[in-house]
């Protein structure tokens, strides 16, 4: 008795689950904020931030400074394949780092914005 | 089974099968800025990372004569498709490809021009394009 109750649970299941399709996707390397707190402006320099966070992925030149940028994207996509109706939502969120570095290479300023950690898994093919 | 009965029979057959290739598919990219959750932007006092610490951080920087421009970006990109092909499932073991579809991508702007110290000068909203929910007409 128990087993066929456990198969019928398997099968509902499965049942249920069929044409539920989860998967994540990521661009980039997260940008670790234990790095980030070692930065500090007037001292760090050009090569201390490329050993602590990497060759930047973008290089800005123009008003006398330099500025690197890394990012990193995140993306969830839950999709539900019912036969009837097809639905797929694709969530896609950001974060930016720019490091700022003055002529002689020093940080200026470092501007971060973190989204990734509020990424939904969130099927939702309506709405604004 | 009455006459009626099969002739209902058939056109749910058709429904179901019409409506097993329909499609709707949406990609959102960032969360989108609303104006009213700007009236804390002070030009001449707010930093760009008081700007980051509220909206998140810009997409891309670029730079002009003594500013800084930040670019802040959003999308969603909305994609719908009716194959009608699959009605003929019913008669042939091939299935034509008769597709109905669209995809409206809605991409949006914020930027926030800055001094080379990074306090934000001034701001402005890009023009907003809207496109409908479903798109399954394309012509």
């Amino acid at each position: 008795m128990k087993f066929v109750r456990s198969i019928a649970i398997i099968l509902a299941l499965g049942l249920l689950l069929q044409g539920c399709i989860v998967s994540r996707w990521r661009v980039g390397n997260p940008i670790e904020e234990e790095s980030l707190k070692q930065l500090q402006k007037g001292t760090t320099d050009r090569d201390q931030v490329v050993v602590l966070l990497g060759a930047p992925d973008r290089v800005i030149q123009g008003n006398d400074k330099e500025i690197f940028q890394y990012y990193y994207y995140d993306a969830k996509s839950p999709a539900l394949l019912l036969g009837l109706l097809n639905i797929i939502t694709f969530n896609v969120k950001s974060d930016n780092l720019y490091v700022f570095l003055d002529k002689g290479g020093i940080v200026q300023d470092i501007v971060f914005g973190k989204r990734t950690d509020t990424v939904e898994f969130t099927l939702r093919p309506w709405g604004k | 089974m009455r006459p009626w009965g099969w002739r209902h029979a058939v056109i749910a057959l058709i429904l179901c099968l019409t409506l097993s290739s329909c499609s709707v598919r949406r990609v959102n990219f960032n969360e989108p800025i609303a104006g009213g959750a700007l009236i804390f932007i002070k030009p001449g006092e707010t930093t760009l990372q008081e700007v980051v610490d509220r909206l998140g951080a810009p997409e891309d920087i670029v730079t002009t004569t003594g500013q800084f421009i930040a670019e802040f970006k959003w999308s969603t990109t909305r994609s719908s498709s009716l194959d009608f092909g699959h009605v003929f499932k019913v008669v042939s073991p091939v299935s034509p490809s008769m597709t109905l579809s669209g995809t409206g991508i809605n991409v949006e702007r914020f930027l926030v021009i800055c001094d080379d110290r990074l306090i934000v000068r001034s701001y402005a909203f890009g023009k907003v394009d809207e496109h409908a929910f479903f798109e399954f007409w394309p012509f």
